[in-house]
């Protein structure tokens, strides 16, 4: 999985092409655990992300709870696979997604 | 697994085979060497009726592992309870029935099996009738609650209820021997020693663990007539050993009661040695029956294959044990202070051919069994009582015309052997092919199971195989038309359930651990098989109402259409079911 990171003041922009899985996924938790002092704004880019499992939803989840004390997070250009993932597990209640 | 799977059950089906035959062979042997020639004769009169007791309980156990099979891989809980209910209140309903008309016509039915309606040897035969019956309970419970343990893993407490059962009934053997009315007590000491293999089963069955539930709302006569219907191939077996014997016994009366004496003691003796084939017919139709229902060809070819191998080593083994300790076996039974020389040459020699029996047995037991297990039902019947009294009793017939008494005893081996040919021929008749050549002997249809190319199977060991075993799935779907969306759908499904059953099944110590993943592609739906060997655990069940940490499980049950977990063969087994496209 490739992980861009662009930052635009305190607007963090994470896009995430390939798949975010067990194997996967410690790596963008260890990619966000550096990156996020002094962020407001956390922004994830799913256009080329083609698979999710619970491993990456576990480290959606908790950089949305660290958000939460903040500006928040945004799921955006999600495909209909990733969709359906977030449909069937609630995420979609939880998350915001554009 | 499927190795160390055949090992563990053929070792608890094979023990528990022993709790008839034990019993059996101890009473056999007392009788024998405490009160001589003319008991050993009244026992052998009796066989047809023991037998009979057997029949019942083993027709119904045979359709219990058929049924019960089926409804657990299903995952239909209800029915198999349906079915435990339903068979126990079958068991006592029919003992009780039997007890009611043995005991007070045993006079009657004794005459009827050829011992006569006065003499020694007919007072013996009552008095053994009336102790046995009083265990009719007992004894057919036990062989109906056999194929429950195993199905719900208690190998370990169904060795120790047979051991408990031995011991019972020798010690039990040698105090009712006392009594005035010595034959009557050996009767009941089987009765009661039957009573004691119940009360150690008793300790799962009552237990808060116990996957099965009793409930008297749940006796159906409909369920009983099922049972019996999947167990009337078994019936056809007992019934044929049933007629053998009372034939055997026919054609050996002409030579005395020395002859009879002999073939108690070669069936008694043969009986016992008859548990690994007991054991490999078991085997055979559980897991048959279990590979059948997932349609597993290569589960079903691989379970042939690897029970033929035991069947001939363990029949080889047993075999050459059987021919060596012969002379000793017969002496044993009759000593020389209580019968003749003539009764215990013939056993001796009778012991020494029909171990030569064992090996084409074995193998007529695998091929019999995987039949049933595979809804082969007038096959199965026509084997039973062909393999079982048809060639056995012909070879008794034709051989004792010109070789007396040395040509009865060749009713084994040979009727074992000519059935196995016949049977080879059958399979080259119906198919073509030559017996052994790849699947042609399972006789399975046409459009059993999917074909290769639609069917992708990997063994998971460790965490770090898993990825790659989701990214396969992928793309296995994908070159078969399947869209992108659902392939990922079945590929998650792959990758989460496997985490789960690595995280919460393989931490726990023991054997080493392995999940079996199988996907198959259906004509309308994807169906995907989990099968672990770790310790008894739900997941669909398991889900707990918000916690995060069951997300995977969650998203599984989601995109499934359909999930049946069921614990068995002491392997946990989860199928889902995905639509297509």
């Amino acid at each position: 999985m490739t992980i861009t990171k662009t930052q635009n003041g305190t607007t963090l922009t994470v896009a995430l092409e390939g798949r975010l899985d067990t194997m996967t996924s410690p790596d963008l938790e260890a990619e966000l655990n550096r990156s996020l002092d002094g962020i407001d704004s956390l922004i994830f880019d799913f256009t080329k992300l083609d698979y999710i499992s619970s491993a990456g939803l576990r480290v959606l989840l908790a950089a949305h709870k660290q958000m939460s004390t903040r500006d928040g997070m945004t799921v955006t250009n999600v495909n209909e696979v990733v969709q359906e993932v977030f449909d069937v597990t609630g995420f979609a209640d939880i998350l915001t997604i554009e | 697994m499927i190795r160390k799977l055949v090992r563990q059950m053929l070792t608890a089906q094979t023990l528990s085979a022993l709790t008839v035959s034990l019993c059996l062979l101890i009473d056999s042997i007392m009788i024998g060497r405490f009160l001589g020639q003319d008991a050993m004769a009244a026992y052998g009169y009796a066989n047809p009726i023991l037998l009979a007791i057997g029949a019942i309980g083993s027709m119904l156990a045979a359709g219990i592992q058929v049924s019960c099979s089926k409804s657990l891989a299903r995952g239909d809980h209800e029915d198999t309870n349906r079915g435990f209910s339903s068979a126990i209140a079958a068991v006592a309903s029919l003992s009780l029935l039997f007890i009611a008309v043995v005991i007070p016509f045993r006079g009657s039915i004794v005459s009827a099996l050829g011992a006569g309606d006065s003499g020694i040897v007919s007072d013996y035969t009552k008095d053994y009738l009336a102790g046995f019956s009083i265990g009719a309970p007992a004894s057919m419970g036990a062989l109906v609650l056999i194929p429950f343990m195993q199905m719900a893993g208690q190998s370990n407490l169904l060795i120790i209820a047979v051991a408990s059962m031995t011991v019972s009934d020798v010690v039990l053997d040698l105090l009712l021997l006392q009594l005035p009315n010595p034959m009557f007590g050996m009767g009941l000491a089987s009765s009661l020693s039957y009573y004691v293999a119940i009360a150690v089963a008793a300790i799962y069955f009552f237990s808060r663990k116990c996957v099965f539930r009793f409930s008297w709302k749940q006796v159906s006569l409909r369920k009983i007539a099922q049972l019996f219907r999947n167990g009337v191939p078994a019936s056809f077996a007992m019934a044929s050993s049933v007629l053998l014997v009372f034939v055997l016994n026919r054609i050996l009366r002409t030579f005395g009661s020395d002859a009879v004496a002999a073939l108690t003691v070669i069936t008694a003796v043969g009986n016992t040695f008859g548990c690994i084939i007991t054991g490999i017919g078991g085997v055979s139709l559980t897991m048959g029956g279990v590979f059948y229902n997932e349609e597993d060809k290569t589960g079903l070819q691989e379970l042939v294959v690897l029970l033929a191998r035991h069947a001939v080593i363990l029949g080889l083994a047993a075999g050459l044990l059987l021919a060596a300790i012969s002379p000793l076996a017969a002496r044993l039974f009759l000593p020389p202070e209580k019968a003749d020389l003539e009764a215990r040459e013939m056993a001796s020699l009778g012991l020494r051919i029909f171990a030569l029996g064992l090996i084409p047995a074995s193998l007529c037991a695998i091929f019999k069994n995987v039949y049933q297990a595979t809804e082969r039902v007038l096959l199965t019947e026509c084997i039973s009582v062909i393999e079982g009294f048809v060639l056995p009793a012909t070879v008794a017939l034709v051989f004792s015309s010109f070789m007396q008494q040395t040509g009865v005893w060749l009713f084994y081996a040979g009727g074992e052997l000519l059935a196995l040919l016949a049977l080879g021929l059958f399979i080259r008749r119906k198919t073509g092919q030559h017996p052994w050549d790849n699947t042609a002997c399972l006789l399975l249809r046409k459009d059993f199971g999917v074909a290769e190319e639609d069917l992708l199977e990997a063994d998971i060991h460790s965490l770090d195989e898993v990825p790659e075993i989701a990214r396969r799935t992928e793309a296995f779907c994908l070159e078969r038309g399947q869209s992108a969306t659902v392939s990922k759908h079945i590929a998650l499904c792959v990758e989460e359930m496997a985490l789960n059953t690595i995280e919460h099944g393989f931490c726990f110590g023991g054997s080493p651990r392995v999940l079996s993943v199988r996907v198959l592609r259906k004509e309308d739906r994807w169906v995907i098989r989990f099968r672990d060997n770790c310790f008894p655990r739900d997941p669909i069940h398991y889900v707990p109402g918000e916690d995060r940490e069951a997300l995977g499980v969650r998203l599984v049950l989601g995109l499934a259409t359909e999930a049946r977990y069921t614990y068995s063969m002491n392997l946990n087994n989860l199928a889902l079911e995905l639509p297509p496209h």
